[in-house]
């Protein structure tokens, strides 16, 4: 799929990076519908797609400071690099369905594919430090969480963590959707402020809650 | 989105999504650490140009002008203190029309306040004295300052240096006119202008070696 026409982007992502957030805001305005309809023709899940924006939008933010112009048209690279980040992150969503499809569906056969794409694996040494990270950075989300008010610690349980709906949160507490959104945006933001600059943990937290050892 | 919430991330209009809001607190966070930075480098500025006044005085004619040349007085101090320095860092972001507005507006004010003083003593004698002297000492300090603190090496592009190379040559420059009681044209265009211009120059140059070498040392 070639991407839209891309329209004054570059000056945008300049003072983005410098850190104005308004033009971060116009930025985002502007690449949002064109990366959702990217990600759709791709997945063709709604609520998959918008996890894939929210994620690759985080990612392209911990990576914006190496974001480089590649050839004479400065917006069209803004506009590609979003796009191959958004890509990416679809296709290692594609790819870890299939792999879980597979695990289903051919278990006998898990160890014959298993040495075919033995490179494919992370060595021990990279996996051990991995695992030390994840724990560290689960260690540090658990510890925000933990000092968030009772109101947006349950929101943000029972959404990031339980991967319940915002409308099934609100049903569940009894109260308006709207008030569960306003205290899931709190949340979000004192979280943001706890965390600091752990991109690891940001990424961690734009992901599905169910997939992370939380208790 | 609930008017709550629309209040509180100030988009009455816009859709704001979790992730956006999360961005925006995390430039918001860098904009606050910025922010602790500048602000004790600004009182580092203007206590270093008070000790100036302290030390060496005021001109005796300077608060003898009419109260709107002190008022221009004051616009340029803003500039060189705050408004050049906030951009530099990339603290203010204002549009392409408002950076050349106030580029030409600090350019009118200074040949003002500079020259606005002077006779027209036009005997021009080529030398350098003592102001001159204290131009470049004074601002080297101010730039060392800038150097030790990051100042030059906060935005992206180095283009972004010159913006307080130039708040660093015109706090020079002011301190100076507000000092130097000579009033003859040809000292005042050689030692405060020219030593200015040399100071700029340089602080130019040492702002983007600073920015690169930083860029350099985080790659």
């Amino acid at each position: 799929m070639s991407p839209p026409q891309a329209q004054a982007l570059y000056p945008l992502m300049e003072r983005y990076v410098d850190g104005d957030k308004r033009a971060f805001r116009e930025l985002y305005a502007l690449l949002n519908p064109r990366l959702r309809g990217f990600l759709m023709k791709m997945i063709r899940n709604e609520p998959v797609v918008e996890d894939l924006l929210q994620l690759a939008m985080l990612k392209a933010h911990v990576a914006r400071d190496r974001f480089e112009v590649q050839g004479s048209d400065a917006d069209g690279s803004v506009q590609a690099w979003y796009f191959t980040i958004a890509r990416n992150a679809a296709m290692d969503w594609l790819r870890k369905q299939n792999r879980g499809a597979q695990k289903v569906v051919a278990t006998g056969a898990s160890e014959l594919r298993v040495a075919n794409h033995a490179d494919e694996r992370p060595n021990v040494e990279d996996a051990v430090a991995s695992e030390e990270r994840r724990e560290e950075i689960i260690v540090r989300v658990r510890e925000a969480i933990a000092q968030l008010p009772p109101g947006q610690r349950a929101v943000l349980e029972m959404h990031k963590l339980e991967g319940m709906s915002m409308a099934q949160v609100a049903e569940k507490l009894g109260v308006r959707e709207g008030a569960v959104r306003v205290r899931a945006h709190r949340g979000y933001k004192a979280l943001a402020k706890l965390l600091g600059s752990s991109s690891l943990a940001w990424l961690w937290l734009s992901l599905d809650g169910k997939e992370l050892p939380w208790s | 989105m609930s008017d709550d919430r629309r209040a509180e991330v100030g988009a009455p209009d816009a859709e704001i999504s979790d992730v956006e809001s999360l961005i925006c607190a995390d430039l918001d966070r860098h904009q606050k650490a910025k922010r602790r930075h500048f602000v004790p480098a600004l009182l580092l500025m203007v206590l270093s140009a008070a000790s100036m006044f302290l030390v060496a005085g005021i001109r005796p004619d300077l608060l003898d002008q009419p109260a709107w040349v002190l008022a221009i007085h004051a616009a340029l101090w803003a500039l060189c203190l705050v408004a050049l320095p906030a951009i530099g860092v990339g603290l203010w972001f204002p549009p392409r029309w408002q950076r050349v507005g106030l580029v030409l507006l600090a350019v009118v004010l200074t040949a003002y306040t500079t020259l606005g003083l002077a006779s027209a003593d036009a005997n021009f004698s080529f030398s350098i004295d003592h102001c001159g002297v204290i131009v470049l000492a004074y601002g080297a300090a101010l730039l060392g300052l800038g150097v030790v603190s990051g100042a030059f090496a906060q935005r992206r592009r180095s283009a972004a240096s010159y913006w307080i190379a130039g708040g660093v040559s015109l706090t020079t420059l002011q301190t100076l006119t507000f000092q130097c009681p000579k009033t003859g044209m040809a000292h005042i265009v050689w030692n405060h202008l020219g030593g200015a211009i040399v100071l700029m120059t340089l602080a130019g140059a040492v702002g983007v070696w600073a920015h690169r070498r930083r860029q350099k040392l985080a790659a």
